[in-house]
């Protein structure tokens, strides 16, 4: 039926070494990035270098809005909306900004609220690594269409 | 939307004369007179173009030995900030110090304008206008306006001050304000300072009147007044502070007494934030959050918390972060907000992660908790419970897929502290060994679809879990709960979130995802459907299944259009074909504010109630100048309206005027700290608000109010 | 300013052709006039000495012709235009035609000036085509001069 395995070089070809910036280098996005790039065989520089690729991570920002009520009108279900803002520096061009926002469904219960916060920061992680995959493949996205 | 006639505002555009070197002072006229090479005269069409700015006039006179500029004659100055038509100029060459006479100006930039007796500038001072009219509106128009002896706009601190402040709606001076600041730009101020009023049958007419202090370069106080007809004056405060390292900020609302309160106590909100480095690896941060009673927010209202809270973090946080090690200190408690049993907090949580690659695909990770739990009350357990697991993780990745295979041990210490008769044991030690392997491969073909040709993509998932047994139900519930069960929840390989319940497994999850691609990489179509196969029932007796499959997760993402988007995710329960949750969204976007949104949501059982709730939103431009905003959501299940809302919104050039009526739910506590479900609130909503002064973001756009529309948000330690 | 004009007048050029009667003489090509202070550089100069000694009329053309002097208070003005006429009695010079004069720390340039050395008055006048208008450029006066410009 046509399929065949994805030939595109998932970044390791075309680009080995890339510095990630942010305001705070400890932040959990910006650490998230750095593993999966490390996943992917790129060397994370620890600072810009003008031949290689430098991305600015924003501090990354978390909303909650309300999807559903129970009768008495409190809060059953939260949409989180976690938005991520980054600009890619390829070497000779100048910034790109990017950003994109992922959303996840995530539940409340009153009496159980110890939980729910620990489940909030496990969605938090997952949502860092889906940003941290995405970025990935955006960075990818732009080395290819380069010549 | 913004109405076709508004004239932009002027952006700053020097003439391309390019002075050949800073102080250089270079002049055009059709006729020139010097005199001992000291006093210039120029005559006809003038033109003078120094660093100050740009100066036409008639006639202009510059002496060098004392460094003065005067010229008059329909004078017309520009500069990056403002534009001025005036009688009569001087200008100080050496200090740069400029004062016109007579003037009519421009801001640029901003729509700002007006006339003014006289305006000095200078580098340093900024902007000085003395008995000024200020407004944002056009020419002949002029809705609104400022009138003041005195307008000072100081360049680096956005702030214009105003003294002697005659306020005119339509030429009617409406109030008078001695000291009155006002920002010219956003960066630094969130708030509004312009007065907000609103009215609803919670609080009556209500009228807040900030006033910002700026203290230092990095202190800041807001202190806002709010008189409210039904219930008194509350007086909100907000405090920040930013150093070099440490930032932070203090918000404390209070009102001493709440005519409508039924218990006659002051009723308060306090927030205290704080984030800081304390070196390059030791970082700090708190939220900590708390109010009087469990009806301030829904009576009061809160920029922070909306009143279908449940509860609010208080918490403290140590962290240490470098490359191999992480430790974490942490005092997590809540302030919970109505009546709940017992609410257990960890007091302290002590994390250590460690993690270290043994060679090139071998990694060893090794996580441990000691935390503290208990709930302020004597007859419910308390424990101090140690955890470790150490991991072995051969992660392989490749362009087409991914082959991950884990091995923990997880060894868990629990010292209970029971009330007696309860059926838990003091100490308990629990030993597990899990083992993990997920694979993904991702196949991509190019295929020719809505007449376009898209990238295809199949990436089938798979993952086997098989963790031990071991019975615990010596085990008190501290911060366990079950999780939910959507597309990405299959592949988590935890059924709980905690540690105090680990569940014995044995499964196998399956799923595929499939996308549509366009040449620029969009994401066009995405659905992914997923499934968990349990070769064997779980032992904890209390969560056994009655089906060896979990519910079919479904997602389905599709952008029908440039301007139709359908949104669904769907579990089905295999067993007997029941719907355990289903949610499906309609958008019809044609612009940021023209758009109409369907929502249907279902959850069979969610804390023993089932949600089955259709919900409208659109927003609609019903002129150049009206705009409709409406929100309406209905509970199938209860078979009624739990919040219709509908607000309009006029705007012309310089004002927009907000109104918008609200019915809702009102979860209000009764005495008993119970909800009544039948009780409904209407709040009706009159907001006026000055465009083109002040930060837009602070006015919330219609689209926000109502519950459901308004995103609140978290406080994230990055 | 005024003792430039006890001083002897050397005239360099290619070709000189006097008339003795009107004394009138004109030097052509590459022509160099100095005298004390005075110096005039141009493609043709006439020095007209009809009325006499302390009288005489230059009349320098080029494109430019260049006229430099220093005057009283040491500072050096220096000008330049198509067509420049110095009269040694009442000490002005008029400048025609892409007229450039540079003293100090300022330069002005027109179509026309007119330079009054003895009341160091300039005055100059645009034309009426395209812009047209006189340019006049203040530099910021630098603390101490080191040299004097040539």
């Amino acid at each position: 039926c046509g399929f065949h395995l994805r030939g595109t070089g998932l970044l390791g070809d075309k680009v080995t070494k890339v510095h990630v910036a942010s305001d705070n280098q400890h932040a959990p996005l910006p650490r998230a990035l750095k593993t999966s790039l490390k996943g992917y065989k790129v060397q994370v520089l620890s600072s810009p270098q003008e031949e290689d690729i430098t991305l600015y991570l924003y501090p990354e920002k978390l909303e909650r809005s309300l999807l559903s009520l129970f009768s008495t009108g409190q809060v059953a279900e939260y949409e989180l909306n976690y938005h991520v803002r980054f600009e890619v520096m390829l070497p000779g061009q100048d910034a790109q900004l990017l950003e994109f926002t992922l959303n996840r469904e995530y539940q409340d219960d009153p009496n159980a609220v110890l939980a729910k916060s620990r489940e909030l920061n496990l969605i938090l992680d997952e949502l860092r690594r889906q940003a941290a995959d995405r970025i990935i493949r955006q960075l990818s996205q732009l080395t290819e269409q380069q010549p | 939307a913004q109405q076709a006639e508004c004239p932009a505002p002027l952006m700053p555009q020097l003439p391309q004369t390019e002075l050949t070197n800073p102080g250089d002072i270079h002049v055009k006229a059709a006729r020139t007179q010097i005199q001992q090479d000291t006093l210039a005269q120029f005559s006809g069409n003038v033109e003078i173009i120094s660093e100050q700015g740009h100066i036409q006039a008639q006639r202009a006179q510059i002496n060098k030995t004392d460094k003065t500029l005067h010229a008059d004659g329909n004078i017309r100055f520009l500069d990056q900030q403002i534009q001025v038509n005036s009688e009569k100029i001087d200008l100080n060459l050496a200090s740069g110090q400029l004062r016109l006479d007579s003037t009519e100006y421009q801001m640029l930039g901003f729509a700002g304008r007006g006339r003014a007796d006289s305006i000095e500038v200078d580098n340093q001072e900024g902007l000085a206008l003395k008995d000024v009219s200020f407004t944002t509106c056009p020419e002949g128009s002029e809705d609104w306006q400022i009138r003041a002896s005195s307008l000072e706009l100081t360049p680096e601190d956005n702030w214009g001050t105003a003294r002697n402040t005659r306020f005119y709606l339509g030429g009617v001076p409406v109030f008078y304000l001695p000291y009155f600041k006002f920002p010219v730009t956003d960066e630094r101020q969130t708030g509004l300072l312009f007065p907000k009023m609103s009215a609803s049958d919670k609080v009556g007419v209500s009228y807040e009147q900030p006033f910002y202090w700026n203290i230092a370069p990095n202190y800041d106080a807001t202190i806002s007044p709010r008189l409210m007809t039904d219930r008194g004056l509350q007086l909100k405060t907000e405090f920040r502070y930013l150093t070099e390292s440490q930032r932070g900020q203090v918000d404390l609302e209070y009102l001493g007494s709440d005519r409508r309160h039924d218990v006659d106590e002051s009723r308060y909100f306090y927030r205290f934030l704080h984030q800081g480095k304390l070196s390059d690896n030791w970082q700090i941060s708190a939220e900590i959050n708390g109010l009087s009673d469990d009806n301030y927010i829904v009576d009061l209202g809160n920029d922070y918390f909306n009143r279908g809270d449940t509860h609010m973090y208080q918490t403290l946080s140590v962290d240490y972060y470098s490359e191999p090690l992480d430790f974490s200190a942490e005092i997590r408690d809540f302030e919970i907000i109505g009546d709940h049993p017992s609410a257990y907090r960890a007091v302290p949580e002590l994390k250590l992660n460690y993690r270290q690659p043994l060679s090139e695909h071998l990694n060893f990770r090794f996580r441990s908790e000691l935390a503290h739990f208990e709930d302020g009350r004597d007859d419910t357990p308390s424990a101090t419970r140690f955890h470790m697991m150490p991991t072995l993780s051969l992660p392989l990745q490749n362009a087409w897929g991914e082959l991950l295979t884990e091995a923990s041990v997880l060894q868990t210490w629990y010292k209970q502290d029971l009330p007696d008769g309860s059926g838990l044991q003091e100490d308990v030690s629990r030993t597990l060994g899990q083992g993990r392997i997920y694979g993904a491969i991702n196949f991509e073909r190019e295929t020719e679809l809505f007449g376009s040709d898209m990238t295809q993509t199949l990436e089938p998932k798979f993952q086997y879990l098989y963790t031990s047994y071991e019975s615990q139900d010596g085990i008190g519930l501290y911060d366990t709960n079950r999780l939910l069960n959507d597309y990405t929840g299959l592949f988590r390989g935890q059924e709980f979130v905690g540690l105090d319940r680990i569940s014995d497994s044995n499964h196998l999850t399956v799923g595929v995802t499939t996308r549509l691609l366009d040449k620029n990489h969009q994401e066009r179509f995405k659905l992914s459907l997923g499934q968990i196969f349990y070769f064997n029932n779980t032992k904890l007796e209390e969560y056994s299944r009655d089906d060896d499959r979990s519910a079919l997760a479904a997602e389905l993402d599709w952008r029908l259009s440039s301007k139709w988007v359908a949104r669904s995710a769907l579990q089905l329960s295999s067993s007997n074909q029941k719907v355990e949750r289903s949610n499906l969204t309609l958008d019809y976007q044609m612009s940021a504010d023209k758009l109409v949104q369907i929502s249907h949501r279902y959850v069979r059982d969610i804390s023993g109630e089932e949600i089955n709730q259709l919900g409208v939103t659109a927003s609609w431009p019903l002129s150049q100048n009206w705009h409709w905003v409406g929100r309406w959501y209905k509970d199938m299940h209860g078979k009624r309206t739990i919040e219709s809302f509908t607000g309009l919104q006029y705007e012309s050039c310089c004002w927009a005027v907000q109104f918008g009526s609200m019915r809702y739910l009102s979860n209000r506590f009764d005495a008993a700290g119970g909800q009544s479900t039948e009780e409904f609130d209407t709040t009706v909503l009159l907001e006026f608000v000055f465009k083109g002064v002040g930060s837009k973001k602070s006015s919330r756009t219609l689209l926000d109010e109502g519950l459901f529309g308004y995103r609140q948000p978290y406080f994230l330690n990055n | 300013i005024n003792q430039d004009f006890n001083e002897p007048i050397r005239v360099a050029s290619k070709f000189q052709s006097g008339d003795g009667i009107n004394k009138v003489s004109i030097f052509r090509e590459d022509v160099k006039i100095t005298q004390g202070s005075l110096s005039i550089e141009a493609s043709e100069v006439e020095v007209n000495a009809e009325q006499g000694k302390g009288r005489e009329i230059f009349i320098a053309r080029g494109n430019p012709a260049e006229y430099q002097q220093t005057m009283a208070d040491g500072s050096r003005i220096r000008a330049l235009a198509n067509h420049i006429e110095y009269q040694v009695e009442k000490r002005t010079l008029t400048l025609s035609g892409n007229a450039e004069l540079h003293q100090n720390s300022s330069s002005v340039s027109g179509d026309k000036i007119e330079f009054n050395m003895e009341k160091e008055q300039l005055v100059a006048q645009g034309s009426d085509d395209g812009d047209g208008r006189v340019e006049t450029i203040f530099q910021p006066e630098p603390k101490k001069k080191p040299v004097q410009e040539k």
